[in-house]
């Protein structure tokens, strides 16, 4: 509640000043500047995390357009190539993609390229291919634009890496708020949020926020177990899956002997 | 309700898992045929990366035979010596196998070879299941086996290493149940079935057990082996995914005890019918997988 409620403060306080400099007619007359709020800055996954919805919203000093974007730690993922050879489908190459986030959420308010330029779009990681152009190939394989525009579409597919042009709403010039989805299949860690006010091809100013996805309870402690210690997982599943097929089954012949 | 699978990392509603339990529990508990063979596949068409079907597929079992093998280890229907040595060679076989599906899962090649296997496989079990139900329900004798069986005991009797089981009456080579534990062992690992299958007609006809024992001693066995693959997959390959398992183990049993209730009702011959038309039908979708182009050429899999 106290954030919200400081949040809404400081959103008034930038509203009133964006007003002020809008008076003044120009924006060499304040430096422009804006106030970003998510609501959260912590998304809590448990086995019943199947995605959700990330509201982001703030105000604007001055008028202009506003990208948000949200990029997660780097997570791998492998990419194999299907084959024909005769009738039957082969399993070819298999490509392993490092140094790319697993997640990575564009949203703005105007397409990209009538925004900025295609330079600082590449220097805000802003263009997807770029952003998988950098990423490393493992083994590095002979058609790499290929395996980089799959890896975009697999990528694009699950929701991973979203682009959406108008996905920012303006209200007034001042206010703004963007919806992002979180897919269920999340890199945990911290993820970063960026958002821009742009105007004329330039960034005007820039928001830096964070956002904390991290397991929580018991599901935590079973995936933590299952990856950090996955002997002790498997005996211990092992064991269990027993004790329970036993008491079952013996609760079962009872109930039917009986 | 949808759940997601920390291991498979997947969504999936887990409430469909369990009635795969309770369909193949059913099927299992109706004919008296284990069903590892039939969850790995159901697993595989609902999108589970096929390492952790067939992974999670022997896990489960540890869990589906437990009450089953201690029925007939109080009612002393194992022989125990036989399950030690024959576990010398599974837990081998296992440890081999898990090895393999760890090294084919790096190449990006498991998921191929598992399909393969089960084409192979569930066409050979089904196709003659089917013909032995069709034979049997026509009323066709099956011809008597003792002639064979003679012959057979005779190349048995020279090889090295015999061992006397006194729970079984008999004396053969330790090598033919370790080589026996050996393969049900691979493909305990490599398909995440129990083996029931292969073990079973060996037992019965080439070891000559008596029946009675071969169910006790081959549930008792793949009860061990099915717990040390279930414990490699995961601690090897991070292959086994706990709420699959639970969920897969809560309805076979259920699925198994209204099968067998009602399975005792039931002509026998029409109900093997009944689970080799399955059978077939299983391995014929998986085959068509191999055939059909794929809807994307590139496929997303696990970094091993």
């Amino acid at each position: 509640m106290i954030r919200l409620a400081r949040l809404a403060l400081s959103l008034l306080g930038a509203v009133a000043m964006g007003t002020a400099s809008a008076a003044a007619g120009d924006i060499g007359g304040q430096t422009p500047s804006l106030v970003v709020g998510t609501g959260i800055d912590r998304v809590a996954v448990t086995s019943r995390f199947t995605g959700r919805e990330l509201l982001v919203f703030g105000a604007l000093s001055h008028p202009g357009s506003v990208v948000v974007v949200l990029r997660s730690p780097p997570s791998a993922l492998a990419i194999t190539q299907k084959v024909q050879t005769g009738p039957i489908w082969l399993t070819g190459q298999k490509v392993t993609v490092e140094k790319l986030p697993g997640v990575y959420e564009i949203a703005a308010s105007a397409p990209l390229d009538r925004l900025l330029p295609a330079g600082t779009r590449q220097q805000l990681g802003l263009d997807l291919q770029d952003l998988i152009a950098k990423a490393q190939f493992e083994p590095e394989p002979q058609d790499r634009p290929r395996w980089e525009r799959a890896v975009l579409t697999a990528k694009e597919r699950s929701g991973s890496f979203v682009l959406r042009d108008h996905a920012v709403k303006i209200t007034d010039g001042r206010l703004f708020s963007a919806r992002l989805d979180l897919p269920a299949s999340l890199p945990l860690g911290h993820y970063t949020l960026k958002t821009y006010l742009i105007r004329d091809g330039r960034v005007l100013a820039q928001s830096d926020e964070s956002i904390d996805v991290e397991q929580v309870g018991l599901e935590q402690w079973v995936a933590d177990v299952a990856e950090r210690k996955p002997w002790l997982f498997g005996i211990g599943l092992t064991l269990l899956l027993a004790i329970l097929g036993l008491g079952l089954g013996i609760l079962m012949q009872r109930r039917s002997g009986s | 309700m949808e759940i997601f699978l920390p291991i498979a990392h997947m969504d999936i509603n887990i409430f469909m898992i369990v009635a795969f339990g309770l369909l193949v529990g059913f099927l299992s508990g109706l004919t008296g045929v284990g069903g590892g063979f039939l969850i790995t596949p159901l697993l595989i068409f609902v999108g589970v990366p096929p390492l952790i079907a067939v992974g999670t597929g022997a896990a489960q079992i540890v869990g589906a035979s437990a009450a089953g093998s201690y029925a007939h280890w109080r009612m002393g229907n194992v022989d125990m010596r036989m399950a030690l040595i024959l576990l010398l060679g599974s837990w081998t076989g296992g440890l081999a196998g898990v090895r393999v599906a760890r090294w084919l899962e790096s190449s990006g090649h498991f998921g191929l070879v598992v399909t393969f296997l089960y084409v192979g496989l569930l066409g050979f079990i089904g196709l003659s299941m089917l013909l032995e139900s069709l034979m049997a329900m026509r009323g066709a004798r099956r011809p008597a086996k003792a002639a064979a069986g003679e012959k057979k005991s005779s190349w048995a009797t020279r090889l090295p290493w015999q061992m006397d089981f006194p729970v079984s009456d008999l004396r053969i080579s330790v090598l033919l149940p370790v080589s026996l534990g050996l393969a049900v062992g691979v493909l305990t690992a490599l398909m995440g079935v129990g083996g029931g299958f292969v073990m079973v007609p060996i037992m019965l006809y080439v070891l000559k057990m008596p029946t009675k024992v071969v169910v006790g001693t081959s549930l008792f066995q793949l009860l061990f082996t099915t717990a040390e693959v279930g414990i490699l997959q995961a601690g090897m390959n991070h292959a086994v995914d706990p709420y699959l398992a639970l969920a897969l183990v809560v309805g076979s049993i259920f699925g198994t005890q209204f099968g067998a209730r009602l399975g005792a009702r039931m002509p026998g011959e029409q109900l093997r019918l009944v689970l080799a038309l399955v059978v077939v039908g299983v391995a014929v979708k998986m085959g068509l997988g191999l055939i059909i182009p794929p809807e994307h050429v590139f496929q997303v899999t696990r970094v091993l």
